[in-house]
């Protein structure tokens, strides 16, 4: 398979992106309430174990993403089913992502257009970036990201008149279990879901590089959900958050500088498209790579039409109402995707590492040698 | 899949489940001729095995009214979903 070699740079742009994706649109981590904050912060101590392990699992295979190390790992048949069940979770998430922006979209900006025509139009662009390579991905992600982080930084500026720090009292009173919870669920929606990254990309011979770039990643985009999601809550408060399916998108509503600067939501709307964007791509092309896999081609290309016809008939009929997929994010979700970001990712790596104690105790292996 | 309130509403629905059916079909063909004239037998095999059924459900869901949604079948499956 053709090797797409990111920069350091580039991966770590490519990683906050997708943190940042449909995270500063959707209402995450409800359950803690004026409490968020502390949420954000336990879902990143929670990820960070899991994260490294994940460029643990990339570390022991130099030159290989996580399809070929299972390959490598378990054999070529249940390698390759494994490799089936995470494009099958790629092309979940990817449905998803699409979803949420279609509904987005649809609800804020053009709620006559049928939610299809966003959806079919986001799925497009996917199919197109997929089929350009992920090179053509990561300098998308070079371009944007400076504009997200100078606009959403403006944008921060002009919302300042309207924090109130009284929307985030009381402060950790009495709150632990909603804190916990939604914890657990920022936690697998959207910092675990950086597993979909080990199909993308692979370690270089620097075997602490892989670990710099998640950690750089997880801490960059973890800050900016943090920064977001909380000045959010200090302007429209707890129960307006709860109840708003776009809550980022209320609380800028609320900008007015002097009766001359309003209706800057679009700046939010752009950004959520960009980031979004990039993240259905990098979900659409893990799920193309790993179908690819799966079926035992060297080329994924070819996937990108049918494939993409598929995912877009996938999210169109994945839920009736935005009501169902906010539901389905808060009941589902979390148990749907722990055996992909959890479960799998342990038992990898585990044998991986058992392997590679086997293989480095007899003295006629060398792993580097049988690698190559 | 909505509900439709008038006729108006069906028409539009169909016009762009024809539109996607039309792109998709115009990109399958062209793709499945170039795999075919690249002697790629096994990629064209699969190519038309996953694009074929996405052709069948986009008419399916076209002609089709009140659909329930995959979340709402998995719900009442599994039992997940509080309706």
């Amino acid at each position: 398979m053709k090797r797409e070699p990111l920069s350091f740079k580039q991966t770590v742009y490519l990683l906050i992106l997708f943190i940042i994706g449909s995270t500063i649109i959707l209402p995450v981590g409800t359950e803690a309430k004026q409490d968020i904050w502390a949420a954000v912060l336990l879902a990143i101590v929670m990820t960070l174990p899991v994260v490294l392990v994940y460029a643990r699992i990339l570390s022991l295979y130099p030159e290989r993403n996580l399809l070929e190390i299972n390959e490598q790992i378990l054999g070529k048949v249940v390698g390759r089913f494994i490799n089936f069940l995470f494009a099958f979770y790629a092309f979940t998430l990817c449905a998803l992502v699409l979803d949420n922006f279609g509904q987005f979209i649809n609800v804020t900006a053009i709620p006559e257009t049928p939610l299809a025509i966003p959806m079919l139009i986001l799925c497009l662009l996917a199919l197109w970036a997929t089929k350009e390579g992920l090179e053509v991905i990561a300098r998308s992600g070079e371009v944007y990201l400076p504009i997200i982080v100078f606009v959403a930084t403006f944008t921060f500026l002009f919302l300042t008149p309207n924090l109130n720090i009284n929307r985030l009292q009381p402060s950790l009173y009495q709150n632990s279990g909603g804190i916990v919870s939604a914890a657990l669920h920022l936690f697998s929606f959207p910092f675990a879901e950086t597993v979909i990254f080990t199909i993308i990309i692979y370690c270089t011979n620097k075997t602490k590089a892989m670990a710099k770039v998640y950690l750089a990643g997880l801490l960059i985009g973890g800050g900016i959900i943090l920064l977001s999601v909380t000045s959010v809550m200090a302007v429209i408060g707890p129960e307006r958050y709860q109840a708003s399916y776009f809550p980022a998108y209320l609380a800028v509503q609320t900008i007015n500088v002097g009766d001359f600067l309003q209706r800057v939501e679009v700046v939010v709307f752009l950004i959520a498209i960009f980031a979004g964007f990039i993240k259905i791509s990098l979900c659409f092309f893990a799920a193309c790579k790993g179908l690819s896999n799966a079926l035992g081609c060297k080329e994924y290309r070819f996937l990108t039409v049918p494939l993409g016809l598929l995912e877009f008939l996938f999210a169109s009929n994945l839920f009736n109402s935005t009501k169902q997929m906010a539901q389905w994010a808060s009941e589902v979700y979390l148990y749907f995707a722990f055996p992909f970001q959890v479960a799998l990712p342990m038992v990898i790596w585990i044998l991986g590492e058992v392997k590679r104690r086997g293989r480095q105790g007899s003295p006629e292996v060398d792993l580097h040698d049988e690698l190559r | 899949m909505p509900s439709f309130q008038n006729r108006q509403e069906l028409v539009n629905e169909l016009e762009y489940h024809y539109f996607i059916f039309l792109l998709f079909s115009i990109f399958g063909i062209v793709e499945a001729i170039q795999l075919y004239h690249q002697k790629q037998r096994k990629e064209l095999t699969i190519y038309l095995f996953l694009l074929l059924p996405g052709l069948v459900i986009t008419v399916y869901t076209a002609t089709q009214v009140g659909l329930p949604s995959i979340a709402e079948e998995l719900g009442s499956w599994f039992g997940w979903m509080s309706q």
